[in-house]
């Protein structure tokens, strides 16, 4: 599993060059089945790396390109009457892929954005009355711009809660960015990307993770983190129990991914900026950041 | 059993079904002030509670604070009615007690809830100002328990079935570990006379230097102890012979009877052959500043006084001397007769009826001996079918003599030894009064009498020309079968015991609460046991002073000490062992099992070696860290960081074996040493 692992980062690591920990953090999201949010400013390789794992895993990916004026049934899709059969036909919309790529979520309105969302949380769509479910896998990877940026819609922690992990990829190093100065086109390279796993494969794994062993003294820990993020004097109301829950996940991807059997305080604390920042901050990263720096250094480790 | 504390949310309301342990108990921790209170004031507290009580059943609201606030004051108005302050300990105690009750009304949160068993335990440590008895110290203990257990429950949570009994077992692991360590503070702890003592705060008991109507009445009702003699090589008198004197009352106004004589000191008893009895008498600690012989004492204790009439005083004010020795001796009777003691032991009151001038005119015919006069008055009572009773109608006035003489004709020791004393005046014979008590129950476990202050007694003495005073207790000639003026004088010198036969003389008015004769019988052996242990733990708990702790600190070999040395060393002892104590138990909540005490020793270990793991680090982290720092020993290491966190937060159950094989490994590592560069 390990090593198939591995190909899969090698894969990816052709085309999105230096961003290691965000692609693993992403993967761990994979495999925790939880969604995607990637937050950064335009261009700075979102896409790509959305794109980019949805080849290597093999995964059909739909793309949806968030507008302000973007309405629910552009994303779910709607019924359309066939003149032939005389009949009203339902017409999926791109939602209904493996991999569902939201680009720029926050530029939509929020009505369009809780269709994203509910389809996230429920793993199902009601159009016109009748549920359909969406396919399986189903990962939904979300970009999003910063908020101060103009003509965006902020998600509310509401929804902000339902994405498991939140990375931000950040400006690459020199070197990295001479390379993609000089190399190949990027989009060139995802074309010719070979799928290093299936589906399959996917679940496959993600039933593994699950299984991976949470001892008594990890969920002390775990408890402990989220009780303090709670006690903290600005935290807001602090970590949810939904947040407990993709926490604990989180963490068991991680092991998974770690190749262990169970579950150690260094994987919770890997995963934990990851799933506790954009639950936590009440303004911008940097605060996010330094609360979940300031809960993991007040927590003992059992 | 885990225990959430509720400390940090004071003011969150409690869950229902909870409010019945603060009501328990400040019910329970009032018990004892029951007593001291009227039936008006409890009866207030009882209803507040069952106010509570009944709310909390049907699950209704509180009432608001316009109607708990004025219910203060007809609970002011009952307490000053009744005690005219509401400080000082009783009165302060139950005003306390009554705040409490209306407070109930108004306990909402856990703050209140917490507020209230605090208080309930202040309650339970004021109730030692009251009393301090076996079974005092047994309600003590429980009490305690209970509040504690009450303390518990907050904690736990309102599952009320499923948590008595883990709330119980908790509660006893916190209050018992606590018995030897108050034993400890009571033996050792130093002692202060004086102010900071307890006051024995019951009320007065003992036999007062007067006798007015119904004085003894209240006594014979009375059956608490009073004193208890314990006779040397065991030689007791014969039960006839146990009067035990007190005051002489010389001086009447017709019915009240005080001694109006200067006290005189007398001295120079010397022993003389014959019948003699050495007493060991110890007072309880609650009668008064009198002390108590046998008749008729030769001896005179350390701190006491011999007066007129051969009767002992305590000359030590302030301190009242329980503990003497003092030696009688039957046949030394009082032979002090100055001119003004006749003077007073012949007067009569000046409201003295003619009837009883000519009652004793019609004796008086010829010159009889005072024995003889003395015959006529008792064979009047005998013969006039007199009655013996605690209860007769009360007779009061200038006429209850007359009264009592010719027509109620019943009474107890009191009427008969003043009216004899009368009669014996008019008669021209010098009698006067003696209060004290009579006879005492024998106990054999203990071997030594007990006199209750329903011993009391009160009984005349006559004086006889070349016999000195003799006694003549006219109560006891009510029992004799035969009335021979011998018998009668003998009867009346010797002392049958009437009041032990009172049950078998007629009486006028059945008592409803004399027990029946089986019960008495059956009851004996175990109220003599009860008894012996009540006067043991007086003496050694209760009678425990500085004075027994200085004897106790010589006798474990501390000759030379100073009391502040020792407060100073019994504080600061408390002081360090409460700190040591806070300490442990803080150490206790971080060393969960012997797992983790094991891998805080690798820790401390490689702390001491210049790596120190930051508390938020994992096992892995710290193990990869501490391998870079000290290849030496890397493989170690990581051995150890694989095994901890395979028994820590691996799959497999903690087994002991794997457990201590870690810790012998760790023990092996011991303290790394650093590469030298």
């Amino acid at each position: 599993m390990k090593k198939r692992l591995d190909r899969v980062v090698d894969q990816v690591k052709r085309v999105v060059i230096g961003k290691e920990p965000a692609l693993r953090m992403s993967l761990c999201c994979l495999i925790a089945k939880g969604h995607l949010l990637i937050e950064d400013l335009p261009g700075m390789g979102k896409t790509t790396l959305a794109r980019t794992l949805a080849k290597v895993l093999g995964m059909d990916v739909r793309r949806i390109q968030f507008t302000s004026d973007l309405l629910p049934a552009d994303i779910l899709g709607c019924s359309i009457f066939d003149k032939q059969s005389q009949q009203f036909v339902f017409r999926p919309g791109p939602i209904f892929g493996q991999m569902v790529l939201a680009d720029e979520i926050n530029r939509a309105p929020p009505k369009t954005q809780s269709a994203l969302l509910e389809a996230m949380e429920e793993g199902q769509a009601s159009i016109d009355g009748t549920t359909y479910a969406m396919p399986h896998p189903f990962f939904v990877i979300a970009t999003q711009n910063p908020h101060h940026l103009v003509g965006t819609y902020p998600l509310p922690e509401s929804q902000l809660d339902r994405f498991l992990i939140r990375i931000d990829l950040g400006f690459p190093d020199r070197e990295t960015e001479r390379e993609m100065l000089t190399g190949v086109n990027r989009r060139d390279l995802i074309n010719d990307l070979e799928p290093a796993m299936s589906p399959a494969d996917l679940s496959a794994m993600q039933e593994e993770a699950a299984k991976v062993h949470v001892s008594q003294a990890l969920t002390n820990y775990l408890l402990d983190l989220v009780n303090h993020s709670r006690c903290m004097a600005d935290g807001g109301s602090g970590l949810s129990p939904r947040a407990g829950m993709f926490l604990c996940r989180a963490s068991q991807a991680w092991a998974f991914m770690e190749g262990r059997e169970m579950v150690m305080p260094e994987d919770v604390q890997a995963v934990f900026p990851g799933v506790a920042i954009h639950r936590l901050r009440s303004g911008t990263v940097a605060s996010g950041m330094a609360m979940v720096e300031q809960i993991l250094k007040a927590v003992p480790v059992p | 059993m885990k225990i959430s504390g509720p400390f940090h949310k004071p003011a969150e309301s409690i869950s229902r079904g909870l409010v019945y342990w603060p009501i328990a108990s400040l019910a329970y921790a009032s018990v004892p002030f029951i007593f001291h209170l009227s039936w008006r004031g409890s009866l207030f507290i009882c209803l507040l509670i069952l106010w509570r009580v009944y709310l909390e059943f049907r699950r209704l609201n509180l009432p608001s604070s316009w109607i708990t606030a004025p219910l203060v004051i007809p609970f002011l108005a009952i307490l000053l009615a009744e005690h005219h302050t509401i400080f000082g300990e009783e009165a302060g105690t139950l005003f306390l007690i009554g705040l409490l009750s209306i407070r109930l009304l108004e306990l909402h949160t856990v703050r209140d809830y917490m507020i209230t068993c605090i208080t309930c335990y202040f309650l339970v440590v004021v109730s030692l100002l009251f009393a301090q008895g076996i079974i005092m110290s047994v309600y003590l203990f429980t009490a305690i328990l209970l509040v504690t257990v009450s303390l518990i429950h907050l904690h736990m949570g309102s599952n009320l079935r499923a948590s008595f009994r883990p709330a119980l077992r908790l509660g006893m692991k916190i209050v018992v570990p606590a018995l030897p360590l108050a034993l400890f503070a009571f033996v050792f702890f130093p002692r202060f006379q004086g102010k900071l003592t307890l006051e024995y705060h019951s009320i007065k008991i003992g036999v007062q230097d007067s006798l007015e109507a119904g004085n003894i009445a209240q006594m014979k009702k009375d059956n608490r102890l009073a004193f208890r003699v314990e006779f040397a090589n065991d030689q007791c008198p014969v039960s006839g012979e146990l009067y035990w004197r007190c005051f002489v009352l010389n001086t009447t106004d017709g019915w009240r009877w005080w001694n109006g004589s200067k006290n005189r000191q007398m001295t120079g008893f010397k022993e003389r052959p014959g019948l003699k009895y050495t007493q060991n008498i110890t007072l309880t600690p609650q009668v008064q500043r009198w002390m108590v012989a046998l008749d008729y004492p030769i001896t005179i204790p350390t701190g006491a006084l011999m007066c007129e009439g051969q009767i002992l005083k305590n000359n030590l004010y302030g301190a009242s001397k329980r503990q003497y020795t003092v030696v009688s001796q039957p046949e030394q009777r009082p032979q002090d007769l100055s001119p003004e003691t006749q003077r007073r032991c012949l007067m009569l009151p000046r409201t003295l009826s003619p009837l009883v001038k000519r009652l004793v005119g019609r004796w008086k015919t010829k010159q009889k001996p005072p024995e003889a006069l003395a015959t006529e008055a008792l064979r009047f009572f005998r013969d006039h079918q007199f009655i013996y009773t605690l209860d007769p109608e009360p007779v009061e006035g200038q006429d209850a003599l007359v009264d009592f003489l010719f027509r109620q004709r019943a009474g107890f020791c009191e009427h008969y030894a003043t009216a004899f004393a009368i009669l014996m005046r008019t008669a021209g014979v010098p009698a006067r009064i003696v209060t004290g008590y009579m006879g005492g129950e024998y106990n054999p476990y203990g071997r030594f009498y007990a006199i209750r202050q329903d011993h009391a007694h009160a009984w005349c003495e006559i004086w006889i020309q070349n016999k000195g005073w003799v006694r003549m207790d006219p109560t006891a000639v009510l029992a004799v079968k035969n009335p021979t003026p011998k018998a009668l004088l003998h009867a009346a010198q010797q002392g049958m015991s009437v009041e032990g036969q009172a049950s078998s003389l007629p009486s006028p008015r059945p008592s409803l609460w004399r027990q029946p004769a089986w019960w008495t019988k059956l009851s004996r052996a175990p109220r003599l046991w009860w008894e012996l242990a009540e006067i043991q733990w007086n003496r050694w708990v209760v009678g425990y002073d500085r004075h027994s702790q200085e004897k106790l600190f010589k006798h474990l070999g501390m000759t030379q000490f100073r009391w502040l040395a020792v407060l100073a060393a019994a504080l600061g002892g408390t002081a360090v062992s409460g700190a040591l104590a806070a300490a442990w138990l803080k150490r206790q909540g971080k060393k969960a099992d012997h797992l983790r005490r094991s891998y805080e020793t690798f820790c401390s270990n490689l702390a001491a070696a210049g790596v120190k793991r930051k508390k938020w680090e994992g096992p892995c982290d710290f193990t990869r860290r501490a391998a870079l720092a000290f290849p030496l020993q890397a493989e170690q290491i990581r051995r150890i960081g694989l095994q901890y966190t395979r028994l820590c937060y691996g799959t497999s159950p903690t087994e002991k074996a794997l457990v201590k094989e870690l810790t012998a490994r760790i023990k092996k590592l011991g303290i790394p040493k650093a590469p030298v560069n």
